[in-house]
């Protein structure tokens, strides 16, 4: 995999150093663990996307490093509480990820505390983002719609908000710089970012969605059938069908696309160039994958064909 | 005669679609019509001695094969 753009190795070292100083020493293991998973190449647009957005709006560079500090705090938040809910973290570690949310939740506060006080224009839309993660969390335990073609504009946002805490660094950003008109298009860039990185997410991990009986886009797409228990088998035998005999995805991963175009037209339309840049890395991610499923799947039928049918094929 | 990726199509759509398989390992004409393929007689003749067993298998290794693990790109 290519690499993605990022913030420089010694500003994530800064990181690592603040982390293993402003958490709890009884819970250092832990930690470490969870910043080795979340640490780039890995989630490089939450690292990023603070330095980013803060040079951009000229925010001061100290203070573009503690909305880094933040956001790597506050999505490790995000990620413990998201694992809890659909049940990735082990029985036995359970627990522990508990303690250190309960921990990270505070660290992540404080930041912003430290930066912005008690800033009422921060701390609404701070909610705002948290309440639209929350309801996109206990939406993702609902079904979806039967079909991708089904899908509303609302249910396309709903995908995306999983992510909405993203925006918490923007909303800083753009409100230290004094610049709060450039909150709203950030917004909207990022919500399609969120929308399509969503979508290429469920066509990466379907598998494991089925088998887990989440909710999964990729599924819906191939399978147009509702997602329960008892359609499982054929919902998996619809999607393995649409990969050996259908389109390989293409339609899906042109939605993927067109989004990304938007978020990139927007973002360059705003002179945001290191996350069009970041964007326009994601589509080739997408592209790759989607190139790569149609190459393997020609490839590895031609061979099986030509094992089945010999001399005919 | 059918193609060589048009035969691919056949072999592909049997490997998921219980019906088509069925209807292919029966009357491999009549499936292939379905998808507007036309197959010669040596192609006809060795469908029909296909095995449903074989397909499972191959269906089975195309699901391994091609559900590699990909990293995921970020944390949602």
């Amino acid at each position: 995999m290519v690499a993605p753009p990022c913030l420089p190795a010694n500003e994530i070292a800064a990181v690592h150093a603040r982390w293993r100083a402003d958490l709890p020493p009884l819970f250092a293991a832990d930690a470490d663990a969870l910043l080795a998973r979340i640490s780039p190449p890995r989630w490089a647009l939450e690292w990023s996307l603070p330095r980013w957005l803060g040079d951009a709006l000229s925010v001061e560079p100290a203070h573009s490093s503690e909305l880094v500090l933040a956001n790597v705090y506050g999505l490790a938040y995000i990620r413990i509480q998201d694992d809890l809910l659909d049940g990735d973290a082990p029985p036995a570690e359970r627990v522990t990820a508990g303690r250190l949310s309960d921990a990270l939740y505070p660290a992540w506060l404080a930041v912003y505390r430290r930066l912005l006080g008690s800033e009422p224009a921060f701390w609404a839309r701070f909610e705002q983002y948290l309440a639209q993660w929350r309801q996109a969390t206990l939406a993702s335990t609902q079904p979806m719609p039967t079909s991708l073609r089904a899908f509303t504009a609302a249910d396309f946002a709903t995908l995306g908000q999983r992510g909405a805490p993203l925006k918490v660094c923007a909303a800083a950003a753009c409100i230290l710089a004094q610049r709060q008109e450039w909150l709203p298009p950030i917004e909207a860039i990022l919500d399609e970012l969120l929308v399509a990185a969503v979508l290429l997410d469920h066509a990466v991990d379907w598998r494991a969605d089925l088998a887990a009986g989440r909710a999964n886009a990729f599924v819906a797409y191939a399978a147009a059938q509702p997602q329960t228990g008892a359609r499982r088998g054929a919902n998996r035998l619809a999607v393995l069908n649409e990969l050996a005999a259908g389109a390989t995805g293409r339609p899906y991963f042109a939605l993927i696309h067109s989004r990304l175009a938007v978020a990139a037209g927007q973002a360059e339309a705003l002179g945001l160039m290191a996350l069009a840049h970041y964007i326009a890395w994601l589509g080739g991610q997408a592209r790759t994958l989607s190139r790569n499923l149609s190459y393997t799947t020609r490839q590895w039928l031609r061979r099986a064909t030509s094992e089945l049918l010999p001399g005919v094929a | 005669m059918a193609t060589l990726a048009q035969m691919d199509r056949l072999i592909g759509r049997a490997l998921f679609d219980a019906e088509f398989r069925a209807l292919l390992l029966a009357d491999p004409e009549q499936a292939a019509r379905q998808l507007r393929y036309r197959l010669d007689g040596g192609q006809i003749a060795r469908i029909r001695s296909l095995d449903a067993q074989a397909l499972d298998e191959i269906a089975r290794r195309f699901e391994s094969a091609i559900a590699q693990p990909v990293q995921s790109l970020s944390f949602w």
